[in-house]
């Protein structure tokens, strides 16, 4: 096996490593540590944010619902605040001015005068009445419509039903008093059933004070001013809206509101679904008039707090995501590169060529780097120890083929040599020792393997006119070679056997004398040989079997079989070269060399001797 | 290599982007501003708009509007109207809201004016637009209300007018929603018995609709079909000018409920102005939320309100709406 070879087997793993690198890089293991740091790393990141944002929107609620408690605790204090001033007004003109005056004493009117000017920001009139709805004084001083039916206005109604209680009224427009200005005042009554005295006799009658519906409409204004869907709104303990903030879209069917639920239930925070949408109801009782304030927190509100915390969330996470994935990548470089350096030496050297395998890194990889080489050293000095001795061993088998020769011929041209002195023979004789003297000096070719094609063929005479002498002419021998293909490479006494086997197989047992032909040609780049004989040939079968190597002796010959040419040119020139044959039987055979036309020269001799096949190219 | 590289910087630039897209987001839904409507009004500041005023700033609560209310003089004309649409365009505007100025080319000014911009009519049609499908209005069902103002009448009558001289005090100054509320009383007079004996068009100044009115021949029935034309009757029959005629009407102000309250006017048609208002931002904010959908005609409802039923439960949201 020579260089070549081992090259062409290293090409074959390297086209199986390559299938492996395929798979490999499929799931490379940059990729891997990346994919597994990004991955670890994004979703810790997630189920951080996940449950921070859990955290958030418990903690956003809470504090939503504690907010709205406080803000309510506090509205219900000013409620009450309000209401109380309002009882106050009532109870200091019934104490002060209507149980200490008869009511057509003038102090009475003044009396009133005095405390509607003093509260008259958050009252719109003070009036009060006789038992059968008679006005008797009211503040500010208006003249009473024409019949306002007074006995049947439900603030009137209720004091009278009720006289040990205040009752608050609903909002309504007050019909009492004609006002030139066109105005129409909205108000909540305060009303009370009150002992009057008339002409020093005791009866009953009603004081109305009219509350300022905007005095309490602007107190919960004030607290309705979210835009995130939270709102408050003012009910009676039946459920009658007060204020709202869609008061008008409520009375117009716009809006609707669940108050009269919200009215049986006691203070507290309260879940409930209303018209397909939950939402948090807080509700707290003003005390006096048993009003609900009532807290309206739909889920929207948590969701519109909420909102921006998403938005930071995401952007954060998304942020972490980056530099987790520009951190992963860094990482994975750092820990990959130089196994990957390694790689890359190693695919490098698989792929023919001779790089030197990467040693750096961690520790870890620059010991495998180092162990690689240390291999690929040990396997390029075996491969070379290999191949040595692969041409050794071909040059001894050459060596022991061309060895087989001398032995037998010896002996024979020896012996007619000897019968030749004996008949005092002596010119044929030393014809014959010249011809022997120059067969030697060519076989020998001072050890060379190969010779020019020249050289064979003046071996290839020697040999006849020995061999011709010692058959006394029995046959003739015909040399008809190109003399242009003497200056080619030719494996050194391949033709001679050729002819020793005409010489036997092709003459011998003839009647008449055989011819043997030797001709030479190069055609489409290749050199052929040809030894022709007008023999008795050979079946088909027979010319098959002979360059069998089956280890069967020839009966004939010197011992060199074809087989042992056919072997040689092989060995030397490659697979493609040897001999061929064609016999008929009775006709003659024709054994053809055929040989890579290389010029003769020395350094393709000694480059053909060495071993090395010749490429195409590198013919010249 | 190349391509982890490569597939690395496209997931960066595609994160980066991703930041890029919700922050401006964020930062944009901070410092969205509320879409500005303009209301364009004659006369805004009057008392019959009270209602009118509170249901558009109710809606413009509601639906996170910035509206706008400006005036036109008492008789803007069509051009007129068209210099204060543009104004309010160039002011900011992104929709409007328009009561449309009597007279012929209204319709076909605000037409065109309505492919710059989405507008919608408020109480009333564009005079000419029977011939036009747009702008759309929110108003009441004016032919209805001239109806139920007829209606009231022959109620007080037993269905009968026979001998009765009726007079009637349009004032529609050629608008479509005066026309309508005329047409609709005609058509429930003509076969009353009673005799319409003149017709009042235009008043141009309280002052002058009282002189008009005192003007006129004496008629047993005044039917007044708008809320200036009611106002200043009712302050005739405050007067005694009236000569007896018993005052029946289309209002929505303080002023004629203060007249029917008084027993001076006999029965009122009142049109739910909330709801015209309320009906008319809501569906500019619609169409404003969505590029594609035009404004839509909306109708409100109305109320017949007596002296004795003034105060009932049913009628306090009209009282409240119209007291603002």
């Amino acid at each position: 096996m020579n260089t070549k070879t081992f090259r062409i087997k290293r090409a074959v793993r390297g086209k199986n490593g390559r299938a492996e690198n395929r798979k490999l890089s499929s799931r490379g293991i940059q990729t891997t540590i990346m994919v597994t740091f990004t991955v670890v790393s994004v979703s810790i990141m997630l189920i951080l944010g996940l449950t921070l944002y859990g955290r958030f929107s418990v903690l956003y609620s809470q504090s939503t619902e504690e907010s709205t408690q406080r803000l309510m605790n506090q509205t219900c204090l000013n409620l009450e605040d309000h209401l109380v001033s309002m009882r106050r007004i009532s109870e200091a003109i019934y104490y002060n001015v209507v149980s200490e005056s008869d009511i057509h004493d003038q102090n009475l009117q003044r009396e009133m005068y005095l405390i509607y000017e003093a509260n008259k920001d958050s009252i719109v009139s003070v009036a009060l009445y006789g038992n059968s709805g008679s006005l008797i004084s009211a503040e500010p001083v208006a003249e009473q419509k024409e019949d306002p039916n007074v006995t049947k206005q439900d603030w009137f109604v209720q004091a009278v039903d009720k006289v040990e209680n205040l009752h608050f009224s609903t909002p309504h427009i007050q019909n009492l008093f004609d006002d030139a200005t066109s105005r129409y005042y909205w108000v909540i009554s305060l009303s009370r059933a009150v002992e009057i005295t008339e002409n020093g006799t005791p009866q009953m009658g009603v004081l109305l004070v009219d509350m300022n519906y905007s005095t309490i409409s602007q107190m919960l204004e004030k607290i309705n001013e979210n835009e995130n869907g939270q709102y408050y709104y003012l009910c009676d303990s039946s459920g009658k809206i007060i204020y709202h903030p869609k008061q008008s879209q409520i009375l117009s069917g716009l809006f609707s509101e669940n108050s009269k639920k919200a009215a049986g239930y006691k203070d507290g925070v309260f879940d409930e679904t209303f018209e397909g949408e939950h939402r948090k109801i807080v509700v707290n009782t003003v005390s006096y008039t048993g009003w609900r304030l009532v807290g309206v927190i739909p889920d929207q509100a948590f969701t519109y707090g909420m909102f921006d915390i998403r938005y930071f969330i995401v952007i954060l996470l998304l942020l972490m995501v980056m530099i987790l994935l520009f951190i992963g990548r860094m990482v994975s470089i750092r820990i990959s590169g130089p196994i990957m350096k390694l790689n890359d030496s190693v695919r490098a050297y698989e792929a023919g060529e001779k790089p030197r395998i990467y040693i750096g890194g961690s520790q870890e990889t620059q010991h495998l780097g180092y162990s690689i080489q240390k291999s690929y050293e040990q396997i390029e000095t075996l491969m070379h120890e290999i191949v040595e001795e692969q041409n050794t061993r071909r040059k001894s088998e050459l060596d022991a083929l061309q060895s087989q020769i001398n032995p037998h011929f010896l002996y024979n041209t020896l012996d007619s040599i000897t019968w030749m002195v004996e008949d005092k023979r002596n010119d044929d004789a030393v014809f014959m020792i010249m011809q022997l003297a120059n067969l030697l000096r060519i076989s020998l070719s001072k050890g060379r393997t190969i010779i020019s094609v020249g050289d064979e063929l003046q071996h290839a005479r020697n040999y006849m006119n020995i061999q011709k002498t010692r058959y006394k002419d029995r046959f003739s021998v015909t040399f008809e070679e190109d003399p242009a293909i003497r200056q080619y490479c030719t494996v050194k006494l391949i033709v001679q056997p050729l002819l020793e086997n005409a010489i036997y197989y092709g003459t011998e047992g003839m009647d008449e004398d055989g011819e043997i032909r030797v001709g030479g040609r190069i055609c489409d780049g290749d050199l052929f040989i040809s030894v022709t004989d007008n023999g008795v040939g050979m079946t088909e079968e027979e010319v098959n079997s002979l360059l069998l190597d089956n280890g069967h002796a020839h009966k004939h010959g010197s011992g060199v079989g074809l087989v042992n040419v056919h072997n040689r040119i092989r060995l030397l020139f490659g697979r493609k070269y040897g001999l061929m044959i064609e016999s008929e039987p009775d006709e003659g055979t024709t054994v053809t060399i055929h040989l890579p036309a290389v010029p003769y020269t020395e350094e393709n001799r000694e480059r053909l001797e060495k071993g090395n096949l010749l490429p195409a190219g590198d013919i010249h | 290599m190349k391509e982890n590289r490569k597939a690395f910087i496209i997931l960066e630039i595609v994160l980066a982007a991703a930041v890029l897209i919700l922050t401006a987001a964020m930062l944009v839904r901070d410092y969205q501003k509320p879409h500005r409507v303009s209301v364009i009004l004659r006369n805004p500041e009057e008392s019959q708009w009270a209602a009118l005023r509170f249901g558009l700033k109710q809606a413009a609560k509601d639906r996170n509007v910035a509206l706008v209310i400006a005036g036109t003089g008492d008789l803007a004309s069509a051009e007129d109207e068209k210099e204060q649409i543009q104004e309010e365009i160039d002011n900011g505007a992104k929709a409007l809201i328009v009561e449309p100025s009597p007279g012929s080319g209204t319709g076909a000014m605000l037409e065109e004016m309505s492919k710059k911009i989405p507008i919608l009519l408020i109480e009333s049609k564009a005079g000419d637009s029977e011939n036009l499908s747009y702008p759309a209005a929110a108003e009441a069902d004016n032919y209805a209300m001239g109806q139920a103002a007829a209606k009231e009448v022959l109620k007080d009558f037993s269905g009968r007018l026979d001998g009765k001289r009726i007079g009637i005090l349009s004032g529609s100054q050629g608008t479509e929603a005066g026309v309508s509320r005329k047409q609709g009383c005609l058509d429930i007079l003509k076969d009353s018995g009673g005799t319409v004996i003149w017709t009042l068009e235009s008043m141009e100044t309280a002052q002058n609709a009282e002189a008009l009115i005192q003007e006129k021949e004496k008629a047993d029935i005044i039917i007044a079909l708008n809320d200036p034309a009611l106002e200043a009757a009712g302050k005739c029959n405050q007067e005694g000018d009236l000569k007896g005629a018993l005052l029946y009407g289309i209002g929505n102000s303080t002023e004629t409920v203060y007249y029917l309250d008084q027993d001076l006017v006999r029965a009122i048609i009142a049109p739910d102005e909330f709801m015209i208002g309320y009906q008319a931002v809501c569906e500019t904010a619609e169409s404003l939320d969505n590029f594609f959908r035009k404004p839509e005609s909306r109708t409100a409802d109305y109320r017949v309100l007596r002296r004795d039923t003034l105060f009932a439960e049913e009628n306090q949201q009209l009282l409240f709406a119209i007291s603002q």
